[in-house]
């Protein structure tokens, strides 16, 4: 017999008793739809966490610093330590980045140094990675590679203190006042590194620093300033950001000048990795390596069993329901058998092979597990739209989504993704089939001689 | 035909055939070592009354039953020795059967229940219900073709149960009590039918009854009495 045939006698089968295969067909549309709902409110709540994880930070970005001195593998985070990070597999970008605090230098700006700034902190990045580092350019332009230009933080100007003006008075408060300007335009005015020399000689404590003189160092010229992004950094900030040559020159010419000790070791390497899912793996490299890490991974990856053990318990209640449903087939398949023993027999008298007959009732079994798939995936659309429209936020934790205050109420609470169907549809055709196992094989051994007695 | 009589072909060979049913404590004989030799082509009744044991040779006869002891050729391969497997595919490829209660399957039309055999030696839809309408034709039952069993008379379904059991064109047709539902007058309608189709094609006719009526449309009568064949007739013409 060709499939068609066999296909075609179980659907008229099948359509003879109507109102007992539409009566299993929703049993399996109901089981159907109970685990497609399940899933989709997983995913969902997945889905929502994810939002609310990446509003929180890069999670695929691994900062790798140098390991504390008293870890026995501890490695140097220099160039070749970069390097190794580079080989690694599945990374998107790295860079390194050095820095330096200038806590006993000084910025300074302005005639006779008007403008001081005490305390900021300088980036070295290399040349070649300040457009990995992906920082955003709100003023002027980016470092073209002519020595000495520079980016400055968001608010690096407001850093500035104006020596003439009052203690007290001197500062330009940014917080309080959206639009205070500071005291000079930043992109247009020289700005040096410089180290303040007390003339204590004097034997006078002078209350001015006006007085005090300076040693210039470098002189840097701004060419952009960087929005504030302190995912990026927080030299986006009020830190200046150069390139890796002018960086190493200024640290010589500090070392030359002064007596300040300064690492030749990157202070961080950023590391993207290309996919969240890798972010573990290559962390346990890198610290493989020698080195100390950090990442988004480590408050991730609870959260991310917590949300896998809620979809495991609603899986696991819609696949109750499912398997309720996978018995009401086999029941059906079995008083389906049972009425038509006598039938199997004639099948078998007339030389109907015993293969063809289990075929017919395992596509009997499988129909009704397909088209109990079709429906319930349908009904299971409309359900996650009526509970999307009407019910709103996500089951994800409320407490930490009133925390965060971000724009995670915007997922859906039900997401049925295209595989989902497919899925749901080819398991309840394995189910049907599965479950019409044992009735076919009990119609197969059926003798001819008793089934036509019946 | 008539004048190649005596060396006609053996086409069922049964040779001392037992068949002994185990019940609770009890045995009984259905069949004692029975051995006849059915000619192709011949129309073969085999006549007995309830309990004679004829229902079990015909069994035996189709392979729907397996035998204590003996052997039954059909053609050159002996049927007791195959598997269920190969015995529905022997039947498929060799036997037609013609019952009692007509068995036609419920749900289909009377061409699909004519057609079914051929469906399932695979046999392309178009050139199965061809033949299928021609069989129908030949019983007289070109109107009702797209009747249902439930639709038709007893009569009318056993016309569509002979039109199945030639349509494949078999060596061998059981027919076990073909008119035992019906009245004399469509007994006869029912047996010419039988008889002609049988002679058209040289195919074996086993026929199996109580009614001596019947007798008279079979070339050889075989009687049997407690399991035994106690008289073999062969008729003349």
């Amino acid at each position: 017999m060709t499939f068609k045939d066999i296909a075609s006698l179980s659907v008229r089968n099948l359509y003879r008793r109507k109102s007992r295969t539409l009566l299993t067909v929703s049993g399996v549309v109901i089981g159907c739809c109970a685990v497609v709902i399940m899933i989709s409110l997983g995913i969902g709540m997945k889905k929502s966490q994810e939002q609310m994880l990446e509003g929180m930070g890069n999670l695929m970005r691994i900062t790798v610093t140098s390991a504390p001195q008293n870890v026995a593998k501890r490695r140097l985070l220099d160039k070749k330590g970069v390097d190794k990070i580079r080989k690694l597999q599945n990374i998107k970008a790295v860079v390194p980045k050095k820095e330096m605090d200038l806590e006993e230098l000084n910025l300074i700006a302005g005639d006779q140094a008007r403008f001081q700034c005490n305390y900021t902190t300088i980036v070295g990045i290399p040349e070649k990675d300040l457009e990995a580092a992906g920082y955003e350019i709100k003023d002027g332009k980016m470092i073209s590679g002519r020595e000495n230009e520079v980016l400055a933080g968001e608010h690096l100007a407001y850093q500035f203190v104006d020596s003439r003006r009052p203690d007290g008075k001197n500062m330009v408060d940014y917080w309080s006042d959206e639009n205070a300007q500071p005291y000079f335009p930043i992109l247009q005015t020289p700005v040096e590194v410089a180290k303040k020399e007390e003339k204590a000689a004097d034997g006078v404590q002078e209350q001015n620093s006006a007085k005090a003189s300076w040693k210039g160092i470098q002189k840097l010229t701004v060419v952009g300033v960087t929005k504030q992004d302190f995912d990026k950094g927080d030299e986006t900030e009020g830190g200046i950001i150069m390139g890796m040559r002018d960086f190493d020159r200024i640290q010589k010419e500090i070392r030359k000048e002064t007596n300040i000790k300064l690492s030749r070791e990157y202070s961080r390497v950023l590391v993207d990795v290309d996919d969240i899912s890798h972010v573990d793996s290559v962390e346990k490299e890198i610290k493989r390596l020698g080195y100390q890490t950090s990442s988004m991974e480590s408050l991730r990856k609870p959260m991310e069993e917590s949300v896998k053990q809620k979809q495991m318990m609603l899986a696991g209640l819609g696949a109750v329901s499912l398997f309720v449903a996978a018995i009401g087939i086999a029941n059906t398949m079995i008083m389906s058998i049972v009425e038509r023993t006598r039938e199997i027999g004639i099948l078998k008298a007339l030389g109907c092979s015993l293969s063809d007959i289990r075929k017919e009732f395992l596509i009997e079994a499988g129909m009704i597990g397909f088209v109990g798939g079709i429906a319930g995936s349908l009904v299971s659309c409309v359900v996650s739209w009526i509970m999307n429209t009407y019910m709103g936020a996500s089951l994800t934790g409320d407490a930490m989504m009133a925390m965060m205050d971000t724009g995670s109420s915007e997922t859906a609470l039900s997401i049925i993704p295209l595989w989902l169907i497919g899925a749901a549809v080819l398991f309840s055709v394995f189910m049907g089939v599965g479950a019409g196992f044992f009735p076919s094989n009990r119609a197969v051994k059926i003798s001819a001689l008793e089934a036509m007695k019946a | 035909m008539e004048k190649n009589k005596y060396i006609k072909p053996s086409m069922i060979q049964i040779s001392r055939l037992r068949k002994v049913y185990r019940l609770e404590d009890e045995e009984v004989v259905a069949l004692h070592s029975v051995s006849a030799d059915i000619k192709k082509g011949e129309i073969c009744c085999i006549f007995g009354t309830s309990g004679s044991g004829k229902s079990t040779l015909l069994n035996q006869l189709a392979g729907m039953e397996k035998p204590t002891s003996g052997a039954v050729l059909i053609g050159k391969t002996d049927i007791t020795k195959l598997n269920e497997r190969d015995m529905v595919t022997f039947r498929r490829k060799h036997i037609g059967f013609i019952f009692q209660a007509y068995n036609l399957l419920p749900g289909l039309t009377a061409l699909e229940n004519v057609a079914l055999p051929m469906m399932f030696q695979g046999y392309p839809k178009k050139e199965r219900y061809r033949r299928a309408r021609e069989l129908l034709k030949q019983v007289g039952l070109e109107k009702r073709i797209y009747h249902y069993p439930s639709q038709m008379s007893g009569g009318q379904q056993q016309r569509v149960g002979i039109a199945r059991a030639f349509v494949t064109k078999p060596e061998v047709v059981f027919a076990d009590e073909p008119t035992g539902n019906l009245d004399t007058k469509t007994t006869a309608q029912i047996m010419g039918m039988i008889t002609d189709m049988a002679r058209e094609n040289q195919q074996t006719i086993v026929l199996v009854t109580h009614d001596p009526h019947m007798a008279s449309y079979a070339d050889r009568i075989l009687t049997l009495i407690d399991g035994k064949i106690v008289k073999d007739e062969q008729k003349k013409k």
